[in-house]
């Protein structure tokens, strides 16, 4: 979906290829450089006859400069940046939209990959079943090596010994066979990370709401074979969710009161986390852009839905001072702010959070506690709590909350 | 008298192999297969050199290297290290802990000769 950020690239984009200063363009609108500086950088969000009157001076449709790339490309170009000067990635999208996709299509690309890569490395490094594996994978090549080195090189070697090293390496041959054929089965397996993710991918594709569960007796359609029992857990609990809170009702709700999880939640009877994760999942066409984030007590991310102006890397550590970590340590008190990201100042994003302890399963079992983040996008105009996407890309140097690597705090 | 070996490995036909190409050489070869008694199998030898690799069960060589060089009858022994991890960190460890040499597997017999002959002529 569009991102209105945008707006004061193109202009920028627009007044520069035409040659205009900024002081003419200010005055032929009749309004400051200065404030015009300010909107070309994102700094004010405007619309309406100032627009209008901006696209007239230079010579272009309002409505071209108000159609933008939508902010997930913005955030995928900044982190191709990787905090190295260049120009702002608005103004790329701006300027050269398909080369913008272009980057941002190979940058994910690669951050897909750099993700795989260090999965594996994280698992070859701490699996103690794959490490056990390749241990002995190393060993039999090592048997067998030295042992046929005897057997080639040594051509009066008694028959007695060649025997013992013959049938040494038929052994160490047969181990190795099944060593490798567990390996590969064990490789080839989808770790749970992989598997979530996949079917995040899924229902991203499927725009998260999903009319077929809708009726209580509804499936899911369309599913991969290996996402199967993903998707009957998710689709048992987007029944209970529909049933528990009917589509009509929650329409008519939102219609009065607009975006509001504490509203449904005592309207309908159910929890705050419950009422997030129904919201989340409303159809498109009801006009709003809402996402979800929910993370355990450690701060990995459990589920994920963006929305205009909102992500959460899956790989890196995201930045604390979002309130889906800021819950954490408050469970059981909803927390409710609106947040800006840098270099996306003109979109306000009203956050709702609240961590919970998960329903206990044993007596004995450790408390897990999990919070829960609903993303409204195109808050009302607040004084913003800014935070950001990463630490390792957030131009926010004197954050107070910005993560040093390990060994720095010893 | 022929020089000692001490092989303190725990896979069979790698012992068999590096037994068979050491005494053919004119070593005498004495082997051990468990972690936990492998340094007092040391010192109730004493071996002119050890092969010792790094996954033993029990316990790890570097923690059996690591007790030779505190013992001061062992200190100096050599040491010729294995380890089926090559990372570089594992090398600077075995290294650290005062290993005379280290080998990844899989390595060939002419390259354990060599070692064996050098440490023990040194």
């Amino acid at each position: 979906m569009p991102h209105r950020s945008l707006i004061g690239a193109r202009i920028r984009s627009r007044r520069l290829d035409l040659g205009i200063s900024q002081q003419a363009l200010a005055r032929s609108a009749g309004i400051s450089a200065s404030y015009l500086n300010l909107i070309e950088h994102n700094r004010r969000r405007i619309g309406g006859k100032l627009l209008a009157d901006l696209a007239r001076a230079l010579s272009v449709d309002p409505a071209t400069l108000s159609e933008a790339a939508d902010q997930a490309t913005i955030s995928t170009l900044t982190q191709a940046a990787k905090g190295r000067v260049v120009e702002p990635p608005e103004d790329l999208a701006a300027r050269y939209p398909g080369w913008a996709g272009v980057v941002a299509a190979q940058t994910n690309a690669l951050l897909e990959s750099e993700r795989r890569i260090a999965a594996l490395q994280e698992r070859v490094a701490h699996d103690p079943a794959l490490s056990a594996a390749l241990h002995q994978v190393i060993s039999t090549v090592t048997s067998i090596r030295s042992t046929s080195s005897i057997l080639v090189e040594d051509a009066q070697l008694d028959p007695d010994w060649q025997r013992r090293f013959s049938r040494n390496v038929y052994d160490d041959s047969r181990r190795l066979a099944e060593v490798s054929q567990a390996l590969v089965r064990y490789l080839e397996t989808p770790s749970e990370r992989g598997i979530g993710e996949a079917f995040s991918n899924y229902l991203e594709a499927r725009g998260w709401h999903l009319p077929e569960l809708e009726v209580e007796s509804g499936s899911l359609k369309d599913v991969p074979p290996h996402l199967q029992e993903e998707a009957e857990r998710w689709a048992a609990q987007y029944r209970d969710a529909a049933v528990a809170m009917p589509l009509p009702q929650l329409r008519g709700l939102i219609a009065d009161s607009g975006i509001d999880p504490a509203g449904v939640a005592a309207t309908f009877g159910v929890s705050l986390r419950d009422a997030m994760h129904r919201l989340a999942r409303m159809p498109s066409d009801m006009g709003v852009s809402v996402g979800l984030a929910e993370c355990d007590a450690a701060g990995a991310l459990i589920a994920l839905k963006p929305c205009d102006g909102f992500a959460l890397p899956r790989a890196t550590p995201a930045c604390p001072l979002w309130p889906l970590y800021q819950a954490l340590s408050q469970p059981g008190v909803p927390l409710h702010s609106t947040v800006v990201l840098p270099g996306a100042e003109a979109v306000r994003l009203s956050c709702y959070a609240i961590a919970e302890r998960a329903p206990a399963v044993a007596f004995d079992a450790p408390a897990m506690v999990r919070s829960t983040m609903l993303v409204v996008s195109d808050a009302p105009t607040v004084r913003p709590q800014p935070v950001g996407q990463t630490c390792a890309i957030c131009p926010r140097d004197s954050c107070s909350a910005r993560r040093m690597g390990a060994a720095a705090t010893l | 008298m022929s020089k000692r070996v001490l092989l303190i490995e725990d896979e069979m036909n790698i012992i068999e192999a590096i037994s068979f190409i050491l005494t053919r050489d004119g070593w005498t070869v004495h082997t051990h297969q468990d972690g936990e008694t492998a340094a007092d199998r040391v010192r109730d030898l004493p071996p002119d050199m050890v092969i010792l690799d790094v996954m033993l069960p029990g316990r790890s060589g570097f923690d059996i290297l690591r007790d030779l060089r505190a013992d001061p009858t062992t200190e100096s022994l050599p040491v010729l290290m294995l380890t089926a991890r090559g990372q570089a960190k594992d090398r600077d460890l075995a290294m650290s802990l005062g290993a005379t040499r280290f080998m990844t597997k899989p390595f060939s017999n002419a390259e354990v000769l060599d070692v064996v002959r050098a440490l023990i002529k040194d």
